[in-house]
């Protein structure tokens, strides 16, 4: 086990400023957390998490941050299991230098403690080519508007997955947006060669007897677009794409899977929900301690209470009668 | 049953990966398809399932096109014209 992986002898120009400066005054160690400062078990060092959005890191960004950790931190940079690149063994005295060194070249410190983190993503529609919707846009625009907020009861993570393999976990965030398309079948073009019934994983389309054209299984559909993508003459096309969106999933020691309130949302209501969402959690969570809103909603009355006031923002993309989240504990 | 071209369409050569396996599947059916001017026919035999789950998408993804199907049990025979590069 390593216990400092410190560069012997090295440091950045501050490792030979002098320690324990304002001996006695503690660090406000909250604040720090809050601006992505993560105290570690050695004494006076810290592991800097930085903000990127989707996991997504512009090579100059980088170069300055592989500069940075080598002056300031340890080793090696760690990849955190929410796509940031932390930073370990920076010394109580240099973080604010390691701050200003980063943001020079427009990198951000994360978040920790009970606010919005940083949104999570695939790799997206850009060159992933299961990808049905614009993850890493998304997960950017919701990282501007929403990054930090807070604090409230206990942290806010969100994620978004471009297709259902679903590799950001949807189900596993207080908000989870999932992408989708909804087929829709054009008989006039079809020439019933059947690849689309072959090339369907869930069996969600079979082929009549004697036509060979397809007959579409909405209740098998899991609208990941196969279909659209093997048919040779577009007889399958979009008719909606949008988002699965999932609530009240964590992870950590009582874990629960999301519960899906919506079907085909659009890129234009995300926002929206997410507010919404947002303030709920902000109103009804308040006075009931360190609670994530996935625990909140176990509460019977409490789950009907949301689905009443976040009804209307989802309008007609409102799953009907969706079952609350569900734990998934560990005890047997 | 199988889409009907125009006219019979003879392919140049025919390529069964069935035997094959993900990844050397996309390799055999992309050095079929290499050795093929645009435009010319490549019949090509893929099995029921990952196969026929995963090459004909990316067949259309790279600009090729299905021009006819038949299946034969757990084997569909496709007539695949290699599209412009």
């Amino acid at each position: 086990m390593i216990r400092d992986g410190h560069a012997p002898g090295r440091g950045g120009p501050a490792a030979q400023a002098p320690p324990g400066e304002g001996r006695g005054a503690e660090p406000d160690y909250k604040a720090l957390k809050a601006g992505g400062m993560v105290r570690q078990r050695q004494k006076d060092r810290f592991t800097v998490r930085l903000k990127c959005p989707g996991g997504r890191v512009p090579l100059e960004r980088l170069a300055r941050i592989a500069e940075v950790a080598r002056r300031y931190g340890g080793q090696y940079v760690h990849l955190s299991f929410r796509q940031s690149i932390e930073i370990p063994y920076v010394a109580l005295e240099d973080l604010d230098r390691v701050r200003r060194e980063l943001a020079e070249a427009g990198q951000e410190i994360a978040t920790c403690g009970a606010r919005v983190r940083v949104p999570t993503a695939c790799s997206g529609c850009e060159y992933n080519p299961n990808g049905l919707t614009d993850t890493q846009k998304m997960a950017a625009d919701v990282a501007a508007r929403f990054f930090g907020r807070g604090p409230f009861a206990h942290k806010f993570k969100m994620s978004f997955s471009g297709c259902p393999i679903d590799c950001a976990r949807t189900s596993e965030n207080d908000l989870g947006f999932q992408g989708a398309v909804e087929p829709r079948w054009d008989e006039s073009a079809c020439t019933a060669c059947g690849l689309c019934a072959a090339a369907c994983r869930e069996g969600a389309i079979e082929l009549a007897a004697g036509t060979n054209k397809p007959r579409y299984r909405r209740d098998k559909c899991l609208f990941c677009g196969d279909c659209i993508r093997a048919c040779p003459v577009d007889a399958w096309q979009a008719q909606r794409t949008g988002w699965m969106v999932r609530v009240g999933g964590k992870h950590g020691r009582h874990p629960i899977v999301g519960a899906r309130i919506a079907a085909m949302l659009p890129d234009a209501n995300v926002s929206g929900l997410i507010e919404a969402v947002i303030s709920w959690y902000e109103k009804n969570a308040a006075g009931k301690g360190r609670i994530r809103l996935g625990a909140l909603l176990q509460d019977p009355a409490a789950w009907r209470r949301f689905l009443a006031d976040i009804g209307p923002v989802l309008g007609e993309w409102a799953a009907p009668d969706p079952a609350p989240p569900r734990p998934c504990e560990i005890h047997f | 049953m199988a889409a009907q071209a125009a006219r019979p369409v003879v392919p140049v050569r025919t390529v069964d990966v069935t035997g094959s396996r993900c990844p050397m599947t996309f390799v055999r059916v992309k050095v079929a398809l290499d050795g093929l001017a645009p435009g010319e026919v490549l019949e090509l035999v893929l099995l029921e399932g990952e196969q026929m789950q995963d090459v004909p998408k990316n067949l259309k993804d790279e600009g090729h096109r299905v021009l006819a199907v038949v299946r034969k049990g757990p084997k569909y025979h496709l007539l695949v014209r290699k599209g412009e590069p």
